[in-house]
């Protein structure tokens, strides 16, 4: 069997690289995170290094010792990513590539290197790409991964090719921290003065893992070669898709459902299987002359039932019916669920649920309705009304696409006194005789009418959200709500603008909604 | 209708409910004409006693009484009818506080009504914003049932909706009940300008930002106090609720002025009279102290004190602290009396203070004076290990319901208030964090903008205007009520009668509802009992002198003014001794020059804020030294200033001054003292100020005295430091200094064993032992005690008490395993490692931290070795080994050769688990590395001016507020230390250096003024890196070599500011 070789990538300012944007890349600049007790350093990049910033101080302290130092908060789900796609990126050199902790990535390029021209060529392009992102690396390769990583992380140079046999005698110099040992273990080895490799590996070896631990033993062997270690290769992301090769091409539309049925019942399953619901599904029709018809479909709540997922293709298939007229017919159809989350709720049935009542589920209905609004009406068309928690009427609601909205609507239990049941775009201003200084209107007239109040209660007193005008010249005017009621059995939102007591010139009145 | 009242307000005492200060509120209420104001507090009674005072500050009257909020939403105000009314409701909110967690009050609807059948109290409903029920709650009717004659329910104009139908609703319930209407404000502020701040303050309460609180926020400005014309107006339907207010107001009559403080009963034998009792024990304690007979000088004093104890009935009082005192004798533990009347000739004889009176010359009436009628002032220091007993006595004496500690009103200072309402505009965490970190100065004042601005925001930018506007508002606002440090009342009449109790943070711990100066304002009588780490240092040092020498002392018998203690103190030679031990003592004393008692009472008193910033210092050094002449501004000042050279040093001078020369009245100099003292009342102290400059002038004090005068004043508002207590202290400096003089080790081993306390790490404390020539012993597993314990031992045929430092020197070893070890060491001595882990059968890990402090260098082991072994022995000798060991074919190796360790790396190893090291000083093992630098010692002798190069290790660094910017280093090398200035453009220079360097190369010229010398730092370079190649060292393992300084930095004296936002 050829010698195995293993290259280890160590990140080492992975977390400060990542997040440090490309204006700061020169000044001190440091990742945080809160901890109990404050926030701390998660990473510095080398600028801040320098500085004699630290990972793990906390902020306050490296604060004291540069004042302008730039941070950013941690942003877990960003390196994870970013870090997964690094291990995509690597599997352009072997299949085998792992992840480590501590943001190394270790890749079995054993037989590979020559395909790119050996291992001081391979070396030198991965640093060389990951340098032009802005990623600071330390690789080695080495005949076993204990070497690799003690070399990649304890090494002199940022690049050290070992060559075949050397384990033994690169590691003799480098600290016991090279053996991945854990911090108990590292301090023990340094109260006894085992400073470094040689040193304890000179000691009986009944008697490292009599009076130290079994694993430092293990992790000598394993650095030496005594002792296999594999690279375990990360996982692909899981994808949800299906296809078909016809052995005809097919033309007719009717044809293609009942080819898709199947195919959308058998990703649903395969969702359903992993618990996952779709966000997007897309469509691929492959013509026989290599054209391809593509849609995509987006759910407003994440869905694995395929009669709904079905019944959303039929709009598309209709509108690709006249693209279908030009092809030869297709031979090929591929379904894809291109964006998955974690779907929590069960679906079921019409009928199961208008008896059940349960209003998660008419919830659902709700949102299937709106997924077939959207498609037909168009997905910016849809609007959604949204209340805000807002004392000010007209900022109490506005309007959003359907798409952006993700909840059941909900009355806020809080929200305040009765309000009309239709309410004015905008204000119109009304003449109003009314008692002075607070009281209801007695007869006003509107959009040149008359009317007279027999009937009024309030003043409801909104004041204006003063922190919304913070810095605007003019602050809100406080507004008295009052419901009158007409002679006529009509009843009005009226308000006068502004308080006798604050204003200059005499308040004015505005019509501003009906109740009936 | 002339009887006008509001009686549904609150204060912030409802804490981030109210957004006004009760005083606030009060004068309100007497600028819009009422007659009355009742502030009932969400089941507190805390705000009551500030808003009685402001109340009778403005002449109007003020009804007591709470708002209780039952758990089931009930709310109810109550004003008691009467004493026996107000009793009860304290009695009721002390049960539902003690059931409860601390700061929460669990009220129940049954609580409230069985307060109702008992007591006779007036009741109001208070239905709130919320729409009327449709018919009258279960509640309602049952509590008419019990208080019908005295019941009301409130209607208020809210705003919200339809106020008018709703009081008409109101009416419609109560009618048939024969429930009475009462119309207020159910005000939560003072004036609508709040609203702003109430709505910042609701948003505190509920964790959210403004933005986001939407409907929790009230939708308008009217929870204020209102026009009485508006009143009128709103209510002209319901006459009956306004005239109602009249009506309440007569039927409680009841003033918290009636609360009449009594002293306990059982300070003094039934058929005495207590000032019977205390002649009769000053008597017998005169004859203790004076066998030979009393001397003239003092028997006159104490006739005159005893009579004016007489006049004033204070003897209770003084037979309270006797007692307690009495007690902490009884049980051997260490105490001392401080403040205004301890230094009586009374307190002397009862032996509450050690201070003899002929060697003051303090005047009894400037403490307790016939005109204040307020009771005397005595503050007793414990040893701070002991002083639970001491609280636990007073308890058990007393009874928890009549004894309790006084609360801290803990307000919002500029930081927290900043912190909190940049939380809540939405400021990034960013900007609020860069003015958090501003350095302005003031708890008490927000930033200016020029603060602002050099951190690099806008002062104009809105967003931030409004926090500032705000939190000008915020500051001084209540926050929560903690215990205080150790006030503690003790009454004849369960306590509870008086203030609600509630429980402290701590298990088993209340305290009550009101302050120390509620407490005053009241007359409640009030003892401190405090801790004292330097009485525990002192006790344990009386303890081994005892042991080792025979010699029995207490505090009144140690030598007095003995020459040797001086001229110690005249060469700055004060490590570890109490009070005089910091950075700017040691340059005080060479200066000042101490030479009796008297000099070291202003030596304690000196180095204060009050006189530093009343530029008090140099002229009092310069007369002292003969370099210009005691002159006094008038002859009616010499009296007053005779005894410090014509320079006020101390509060009462200044507080005399006022008196003397501005024509105050003791009681306006002492509301004086009071004004500055609860600082930010910046109105009061201008109108003051004025006053004092102008009194001053009139009576032809030249201006710039007049001015320095009110600046001290000023000054010892904020840490004053009366004569009286630096008396006691002085005292404390003295036996300590003594002890230092005459028994270093004695001492030394007392300072170990009482840690953490003082200045100075063990490392400084056992050097500057070595320097006095004790011998200091190392840690041993078979001859070392629990802790620092002395020991003879005979060298070149010399026997010699030498010092051993003990278990308790190796960080994390416990307390029990010491105990075990030295239980089975008491037979014989262990022979080797496996004989000591066999007999103790203590778990491995404890000798693991013991062979790291080389504890088993007696047995001959070095640490390394010692570590080996250990670690090839089993886990649990009674256990058989694991099947992994018992695999294990061959027998363990144990003399193996581990690499040797270096004088630099056992040093590094020392530090690490002993914090200090008597192999050798780092500094002197790096001398080689350091090829360029002079010893600290060439300081001594190198000519002021003239250019130095030293390092040294980094023991304390400093940034007091009173010094502008500029840094104090105190460096340390093999045989000394050495002050280090740097001046801020220094300091901006080499920032990182200063702040995180421990071993620091310093270049710059030395600065000498008579005996004191600094160096002024130029250049400096952290040469820290050197203590990692000296004991060869990773970082993950590096001790920490500044913990000293890193713990200095946290203690720090009052006026230091922080090197970070607190």
């Amino acid at each position: 069997m050829a010698e195995r070789r293993i290259l280890i990538i160590w990140l080492e300012n992975w977390v400060a690289d990542i997040h440090c944007p490309a204006d700061l890349r020169a000044e001190a600049f440091g990742v945080t995170q809160s901890r109990q007790g404050g926030d701390y350093l998660a990473d510095v990049n080398l600028a801040a290094r320098q500085c004699g910033l630290r990972p793990d101080m906390r902020l306050t302290d490296a604060r004291a010792l540069v004042p302008n130092l730039k941070t950013t908060c941690f942003d877990s789900v960003l390196s994870q990513r970013l870090l997964k796609l690094c291990v995509q990126w690597a599997t352009r050199f072997t299949p085998w590539v792992g992840q480590m902790e501590d943001h190394d990535l270790v890749l079995d390029i054993t037989g590979c290197a020559h395909l790119f021209g050996g291992e001081r060529r391979l070396t030198a392009r991965i640093m060389a790409a990951l340098a032009k992102r802005y990623i600071n690396a330390r690789i080695a390769v080495a005949g076993t991964i204990g070497a690799a990583w003690a070399l990649a992380h304890y090494g002199s140079e940022p690049i050290t090719l070992l060559p075949l046999g050397q384990e033994r005698e690169a590691l003799r110099r480098l600290p016991p921290a090279a053996l991945r040992l854990d911090a108990t273990t590292l301090a023990l080895c340094h109260k006894l003065g085992l400073s470094r490799i040689e040193i304890l590996a000179k000691l009986p070896r009944n008697e490292i893992r009599r009076r130290i631990h079994p694993d430092a033993l293990s992790r000598l062997d394993e650095a030496v070669g005594y002792k296999g270690e594999v690279v375990s290769p990360a996982r692909p992301l899981p994808v949800y898709q299906c296809q078909q090769s016809l052995a005809q091409p097919i033309t007719e539309l009717e044809t293609i459902q009942q080819y898709l049925s199947p195919l959308i019942a058998a990703l649903c399953a395969d969702l359903v299987a992993a618990g996952r619901g779709a966000k997007r599904v897309d469509l691929r029709l492959t013509a026989t002359d290599g054209r391809q018809l593509g849609q995509s479909i987006y759910l407003s709540k994440p869905v694995a039932l395929a009669s709904h997922i079905t019944r959303l293709f039929e709009d598309r298939l209709e509108r690709l019916s006249h693209s279908l007229v030009v092809t030869y017919g297709i031979d090929d159809i591929y379904l894809c669920a291109s964006q998955t989350v974690p779907l929590t709720a069960r679906q079921s049935g019409f009928v199961d649920l208008l008896l059940s009542q349960n209003p998660t589920e008419i919830g659902q209905a709700f949102f299937a309705l709106c997924d077939r609004l959207g498609e037909r009406l168009g997905q910016t068309q849809l609007l959604r009304s949204v209340p805000h928690a807002n004392h000010i009427p007209e900022r109490a609601i506005s309007f959003v696409p359907s798409l952006a909205v993700q909840t059941v609507p909900a009355c806020d239990p809080a929200t305040p006194d009765e309000r009309p049941i239709i309410m004015l775009p905008r204000a119109e201003p009304v003449e109003v005789i009314a008692d002075i200084p607070e009281g209801p209107p007695r007869r006003f007239r509107w959009r040149r009418r008359l009317y007279t109040v027999v009937r009024a209660q309030g003043p409801e007193r909104l004041s204006p959200a003063w922190w919304q005008s913070i810095g605007q010249h003019k602050a809100g005017t406080t507004r008295d709500y009052f419901r009158v009621e007409d002679d006529n059995g009509h009843r009005f939102w009226v308000y006068r603008d502004a308080l006798y007591t604050e204003a200059v010139a005499p308040p004015l009145w505005y019509m501003h909604g009906f109740f009936a | 209708m002339s009887d006008w009242a509001e009686l549904s307000a609150l204060s912030n005492f409802s804490f981030l409910k109210g957004a006004s200060h009760p005083q606030e509120m009060v004068t309100q209420a007497a600028a819009l004409g009422y007659a009355a104001i009742g502030l009932a507090d969400v089941n507190t009674l805390a705000g009551q006693v500030r808003a009685h005072k402001a109340a009778a500050a403005c002449g109007i009257r003020f009804l007591p009484g709470a708002r209780l909020r039952a758990l089931c939403g009930f709310e109810v105000i109550a004003y008691p009818c009467d004493r026996a009314a107000y009793a009860a409701l304290s009695q009721c909110l002390t049960q539902a506080n003690l059931r409860s967690k601390k700061g929460s009050c669990q009220i129940d609807a049954t609580d409230i009504i069985a307060l109702a059948q008992a007591t006779r109290m007036v009741w109001i409903i208070v239905p709130g914003p919320q729409a009327p029920p449709p018919t009258p709650p279960e509640i309602w009717r049952r509590l008419l049932h019990h208080a019908g004659a005295h019941c009301y329910l409130l209607l208020a104009p809210y705003y919200t909706a339809d106020d008018r139908s709703a009081w008409a609703q109101l009416r419609q319930l109560a009618q048939p009940l024969g429930l009475k209407l009462l119309a207020g404000s159910d005000a939560l502020y003072h004036h609508p300008e709040r609203r702003p701040l109430h709505d910042a303050v609701s948003c505190i309460r509920l964790k959210k930002k403004i933005f986001e609180a939407g409907y929790d926020l009230a939708p308008n400005a009217e929870r204020h106090i209102r026009a009485r014309d508006e009143l009128a107006r709103l209510f002209r339907d319901h006459p009956d609720a306004l005239t109602n207010m009249g009506a309440i107001v007569a039927q409680c009559d009841f003033s918290l002025a009636e609360l009449a403080y009594q002293y306990p009963e059982e300070i003094c034998p039934a058929g005495e009279t207590p000032q019977q009792h205390l002649v009769q024990l000053t008597y017998a304690g005169a004859e203790q102290r004076f066998p030979d007979g009393i001397p003239a000088a003092l028997q006159k004093l104490l006739t005159h004190e005893l009579a004016l104890i007489a006049q004033l009935d204070y003897a209770p009082y003084f037979l309270t602290v006797y007692d307690i005192v009495r007690y902490a004798r009884s049980r051997r533990i260490l105490c001392q009396g401080r403040g205004s009347a301890a230094n009586s000739a009374v307190c002397y004889c009862l032996g509450i203070t050690a201070v003899d009176p002929s060697r003051l010359d303090l005047l009894f009436e400037r403490f307790v004076s016939a005109e204040r009628n307020e009771p005397p002032d005595i503050d007793v220091d414990f040893e701070h290990e002991r002083r639970e007993e001491v609280i636990q006595y007073i308890y058990q004496k007393y009874g928890r319901a009549r004894a309790g500690i006084a609360a801290t009103v803990i307000t919002y200072r500029a930081r927290s208030a900043i912190g909190e309402l940049a939380k809540v505009m939405g400021l990034s965490p960013d900007i609020s964090r860069a003015m958090l970190s501003l350095n302005w100065g003031g708890g008490s004042k927000p930033p200016q903008a020029e603060h602002i601005r050099s951190a690099g925001l806008d002062p104009d930018e809105p967003l931030i205007q409004t926090v500032l506007h705000l939190a000008a508002q915020l500051i001084g606002f209540p926050r929560h009520l903690s215990q205080h440090v150790g006030g503690f009342v003790i009454t004849r009449d369960p306590l509870d009668t008086l203030v609600p109790i509630a429980n402290a943070a701590m298990a088993h711990r209340t305290f009550i509802e009101w302050d120390k100066d509620d407490l005053d304002a009241m007359g409640m009588l009030k003892v401190d009992v405090l801790a004292l780490g330097m009485l525990s240092a002192i006790r344990r040092s009386f303890d081994l002198l005892a042991a080792h020498y025979g010699l029995d002392y207490d505090l009144a018998s140690i030598p007095p003014e003995d020459p040797a203690v001086y001229d110690m103190l005249c060469r700055a030679e004060s490590t570890g001794v109490f009070q005089v031990e910091s950075r700017a003592q040691m340059n005080m004393l060479p200066r000042l020059k101490p030479r009796d008692f008297y000099d070291l009472v202003i030596q304690v008193a000196i180095v204060r804020p009050g006189p530093i910033q009343g530029d008090m210092v140099h002229p009092y050094l310069r007369r002292r030294n003969g370099e210009e002449l005691v002159a006094y501004p008038s002859a009616e000042l010499e009296s007053v200033l005779g005894k410090t050279l014509g320079v006020p040093l101390f509060q009462e001078q200044a507080m005399r001054i006022a008196v003397v020369a501005a024509g105050f009245s003791p009681a306006e100099a002492d509301q004086l003292r009071r004004a500055m003292a609860a600082f930010r009342k910046t109105g009061m102290i201008e109108k003051f100020s004025k006053r004092f400059l102008d009194g001053m002038a009139q009576r032809g004090y030249a201006e710039d005295f007049a001015r320095r005068c009110f600046q001290q004043i000023e000054g010892f508002g904020e840490y004053g430091f009366p004569e009286s207590h630096a008396a006691s202290f002085a005292l404390l400096v003295y036996v300590s200094a003594w002890l230092k003089c005459h028994y270093p080790a004695v001492f030394t081993a007392a300072l170990l064993n009482s840690q953490p306390m003082g200045f100075y790490a063990p490392a400084q404390l056992v050097r500057e032992a070595q320097r006095q020539n004790v011998r200091v012993l190392p840690v041993c597993v078979n001859t070392s005690s629990a802790e620092a314990d002395l020991e003879v031992v005979t060298e070149n045929g010399v026997q010699q008490i030498a010092l051993r430092l003990g278990f308790n020197q190796i960080s994390g070893l416990p307390t029990q395993a010491t105990a075990r070890l030295l239980q089975m060491r008491a037979a014989h001595a262990f022979d080797s490692i496996a004989d000591c882990v066999r007999r103790t059968a203590l778990p491995l890990g404890v000798f693991e931290r013991l062979a790291r402090a080389d504890g088993f260098a007696g047995l001959g082991l070095q640490r390394r070795q010692a570590l080996w072994i250990l670690r090839g022995l089993p886990d649990d000798p009674d256990k058989p080994p694991l099947p992994l060991f018992a695999t294990l074919p061959d027998e363990p190796v144990d003399d193996i050769a581990l690499p040797p360790l270096s004088i630099g790396a056992e040093v590094v190893e020392d530090y690490a688990s002993l914090r200090l090291s008597l192999k050798a000083h780092p500094i002197g093992l790096l001398r080689p590395n350091l090829a360029a630098v002079r010893p600290l010692r060439d300081l001594d002798h190198i000519a002021d001016g003239k250019k130095l190069n030293i390092a040294g290790l980094v023991i304390c660094r400093q940034r007091p507020g009173s010094a502008r910017g500029v840094v104090f280093l105190t460096l340390e090398d093999e045989d000394r230390t050495a002050n280090i200035v740097v001046w801020p453009d220094c300091f901006e220079r080499y920032r990182r250096s200063v702040i995180a360097g421990r071993l620091l190369e310093i270049q710059g010229h030395v600065q000498r003024q008579g005996a004191v010398v600094h160096l002024v730092a130029r250049h400096i370079i952290d040469r820290s890196a050197l203590l990692t190649k000296l004991g060869d060292v990773s970082e993950a393992t590096d001790p920490q070599w500044q913990s000293s300084s890193a713990r200095q930095i946290g203690r720090r004296t009052p006026r230091e500011l922080p090197w970070r936002g607190q």
